[in-house]
């Protein structure tokens, strides 16, 4: 079920009364099983690897707290890491390693030939092992405490607003509000919860159904095209317009899934925090896709060691942890360049440059949000490009071929048109340093924003609706 | 549950100004559309043309296509009476909206002409198109819901489209919205949106690798057979003739309707082409007389057209 479908709202109006006519214990049980049916609804045979995920990290959770701090944790750590991680390697990188294996070793005069696995990529799969992988090592390092019901637990994992895009939500307090302590707790509607859930839905639904979508058709006929096609501004366009398609897209859904969480008055973190007004690559990073960021953060880069072992090891430490980012999203060499790519950066802003404790303004903090927001589409390149070699031969007309032609012209005149508001919203936002600064202030306001965003929602959806972009990762 | 609404409440100045502002459009569009666009006015004249035509007496001949049909039909150059010849015509329409036009507006209103004239170019007459269930809601109306719903909008999401375009001018009417406003304010953007459909269609018809299905079309020609209406299907001339599909063919024969192949009229060149695409006047005036000729050449549709 697509959040911008009418089956999702004819599901949800069903589900919302329900829940809030049930006691505390029963919510979150018949929430289950919303949950259940809100996936099973694109594949119910996939219902299996979540419930199995579930039941295995909710077990490996009670052994790892029953067992002494320390060294006698390592084994359950090291089952759930290493299953949850098969999981993802069966379904998403089986056919692309052994495919560059048996390439590689073909280069080498060996030729292997190894199977091929005709495996649908479960919706949301990165997102709920991810999830569900981080309870068990926040329970082994005591920063969250083991579930003792299953369907607390089972809940954490398969809560339908986040279940399938993120935000990747932590057990307990470490990031914010813990989706499970939320749902281990008895839930009540506060004041604002309704205005402010509104909010995110239809800043979501315009973000996906509007932006995300009608920038896709650009997107796709730009990306779909011979080279010899095009100008080097129609590539810039396309690239600009995935920018904006992947930011709308992916921000709109996660958006949705606060606002829907909210009515049923769970908090989801916010995963995006104006990306595109970000001044370096490490401010990029505190604003862009939080909850995976800072996962790798927690997860990956500390455990390597973080900054503590000073220059190289630091080095060494990011770029390891950006690529498998980058892989993470998906098994391509695009994916790994596009994460490389972020590396790099982060490693050379690190070594070149310093972050201050104030913040830069007027024209010193405008120059750094346009190169930084180059920055980011040149990775955004790679990570659309079909291959490597598209981005660089996309690359290599930008530079030769920069002529204005009448569809460069058109395709940035939509990307302003779509993007441009959005993007003076949020430099608002930013200012008043609340994300939700539009529902906090007088009613008249909003009233006017709201009437533009359900217009544009109303008469400005693409004539061809796309698949979440984040759905295949 | 009542702090939910308690909280609902606190929020309705708001609601009720997007409520305002949606029922402002939808009657203002109501109003206005019909003359800011000229194949809306076409569209919302339908009824008044078939009832005209169901009046003028025999013969009565419909035409029933898209753009095409509109420039290159002149029905002066038909040798008819003119009260006896009506043209629908809503541009970018195919098969899919024929059937759901003509079972509300003509065969649900049990007006039956002597000859049903469709003229055709492409793959206006195979599924390639999608159904699109806003456009087919317009046209078809809540009359044709059931059969819609059973063939071409079979899911949810393209039922509550369907009847929330069957019941809202403004919601039927956004994609004209939309392109209206684009046309004004973004510099080439008719010009390079037509180029990128025309892309997509080639990538989509490339894609199907030559299969074409007529489940739509079969429909239509089933209906049609259940009554006195005799229906003719002509392949228009356009700058690249393509090839008749055999199954096409085979199709309308076996459907008791007759093929006239006019894609390339005697005497039509290049000049007489508007914008590659559609016909001039004197494109129009020249096709119009070579189908006028080849309606009057076959016995059985001149005993049509010269019935009183």
């Amino acid at each position: 079920m697509l959040f911008n479908s009418w089956t999702f709202w004819a599901f949800f109006a069903a589900v919302l009364p329900t829940y809030w006519s049930l006691p505390h214990r029963k919510q979150n049980l018949f929430l289950i099983g919303a949950s259940y049916l809100f996936y099973g609804w694109w594949d119910w045979r996939f219902l299996i690897l979540i419930a199995f995920s579930t039941v295995m990290d909710f077990q490996l959770g009670r052994l790892v707290a029953a067992a002494p701090e320390g060294p006698a944790r390592r084994p359950y750590v090291a089952v759930s890491v290493v299953l949850n991680l098969a999981l993802l390697g069966v379904f998403k990188y089986y056919n692309f390693f052994s495919h560059e294996l048996a390439s590689a070793l073909a280069s080498a005069g060996v030729h292997l030939s190894l199977p091929m696995l005709h495996l649908i990529l479960p919706v949301g799969i990165s997102f709920y092992t991810f999830q569900s992988m981080s309870y068990v090592l926040d329970v082994s390092r005591g920063t969250t405490k083991a579930s003792e019901s299953f369907a607390d637990f089972a809940l954490y994992v398969c809560f339908f607003p986040h279940l399938v895009a993120g935000p990747i939500m932590r057990s307990g307090n470490s990031t914010g509000k813990g989706l499970l302590k939320q749902l281990q707790a008895p839930r009540v509607l506060r004041e604002r919860d309704f205005q402010d859930g509104l909010y995110y839905v239809l800043l979501g639904l315009f973000k996906k159904v509007v932006i995300g979508d009608n920038l896709a058709t650009i997107v796709n006929g730009v990306f779909g095209s011979a080279p010899s096609t095009l100008s080097g501004l129609e590539v810039l366009a396309g690239i600009y317009a995935f920018a904006w398609q992947i930011y709308a897209d992916f921000s709109g859904y996660s958006s949705i899934a606060q606002g829907v969480a909210k009515w049923m008055g769970i908090d989801l973190m916010d995963n995006f925090k104006m990306p595109y007004l970000a001044v370096s690559p490490s401010d990029f990073w505190r604003r862009w896709h939080i909850s995976l960021s800072t996962w790798l953060r927690d997860y990956l880069y500390v455990p390597l060691g973080g900054n503590r072992g000073g220059g190289l090891l630091t080095y060494r430490n990011l770029l390891l942890t950006m690529i498998l980012g980058g892989i993470w999203h998906g098994a391509n060499w695009t994916f790994v360049a596009w994460g490389l790519f972020h590396g790099l950066l982060l490693c050379g802003y690190k070594l070149f440059a310093s972050e201050t404790r104030e913040e830069p303004t007027g024209f010193s903090r405008a120059w750094r949000v346009v190169l930084m927001f180059h920055f980011v589409c040149v990775g955004w390149l790679f990570f659309r490009a079909e291959t490597i070699h598209q981005a660089f031969g996309f690359l290599r007309l930008i530079a030769a071929r920069p002529v204005p032609t009448p569809q460069a012209l058109m395709m940035l005149g939509l990307v302003a048109f779509y993007a441009l508001p959005v993007f003076l919203f949020e430099l608002w936002v930013d200012r008043r340093k609340d994300m939700v600064a539009l529902v906090a202030g007088s009613w008249q306001p909003r009233a006017a924003a709201y009437v533009y965003l359900a217009l544009m929602i109303f008469f400005f959806p693409s004539p061809q609706a796309h698949d979440f972009i984040y759905f295949q990762f | 549950m009542t702090s939910f609404i308690s909280s609902f409440k606190k929020e309705l100045p708001v609601l009720r100004c997007v409520a305002a502002a949606l029922i402002l459009c939808e009657v203002g569009l109501r109003a206005t559309i019909g003359r800011a666009s000229v194949d809306v006015a076409h569209i919302d004249s339908i009824p008044r043309i078939v009832t005209r035509l169901s009046m003028a007496g025999r013969p009565s001949v419909l035409f029933l296509g898209n753009s095409l049909t509109r420039a290159g039909v002149i029905p002066k150059d038909l040798a008819l009476p003119l009260d006896h010849v009506a043209l629908i015509h809503p541009d970018d329409s195919t098969i899919a909206d024929w059937l759901y036009l003509y079972e509300r507006q003509v065969s649900g209103r049990h007006v039956t002409p002597d000859l049903l004239v469709v003229p055709f170019a492409a793959d206006h007459l195979s599924d390639a198109s999608p159904a699109r269930a806003e456009r087919l809601g317009d046209f078809g109306g809540f009359l044709v819901a059931p059969d819609a719903f059973a063939y071409d909008v079979r899911d949810f999401d393209g039922r509550v489209s369907y009847l929330l375009a069957a019941a809202s001018t403004a919601y039927a009417n956004r994609e004209r919205v939309r392109t209206e406003l684009f046309a004004r304010i973004i510099p080439g953007y008719k010009a390079a949106a037509q180029a990128m459909n025309r892309q997509a269609k080639d990538k989509a018809r490339a894609a199907a690798g030559g299969r074409r299905s007529y489940g739509r079309l079969t429909r239509f020609l089933r209906i049609l057979k259940s009554g006195p209406t005799k229906v003719v299907f002509v392949a228009m001339p356009t700058p690249e003739a393509r090839e008749i599909d055999p199954a096409l063919r085979a199709l309308i024969a076996a459907g008791g309707a007759d093929l006239i192949d006019l894609r390339k009229p005697e005497g039509l060149t290049a000049a007489d082409y508007l914008d590659g695409y559609h016909l001039k006047a004197s494109g129009g005036a020249l096709f119009t007389r070579a189908l006028s000729r080849q309606l009057l050449e076959r016995a059985d549709l001149r005993a049509i057209l010269e019935r009183k």
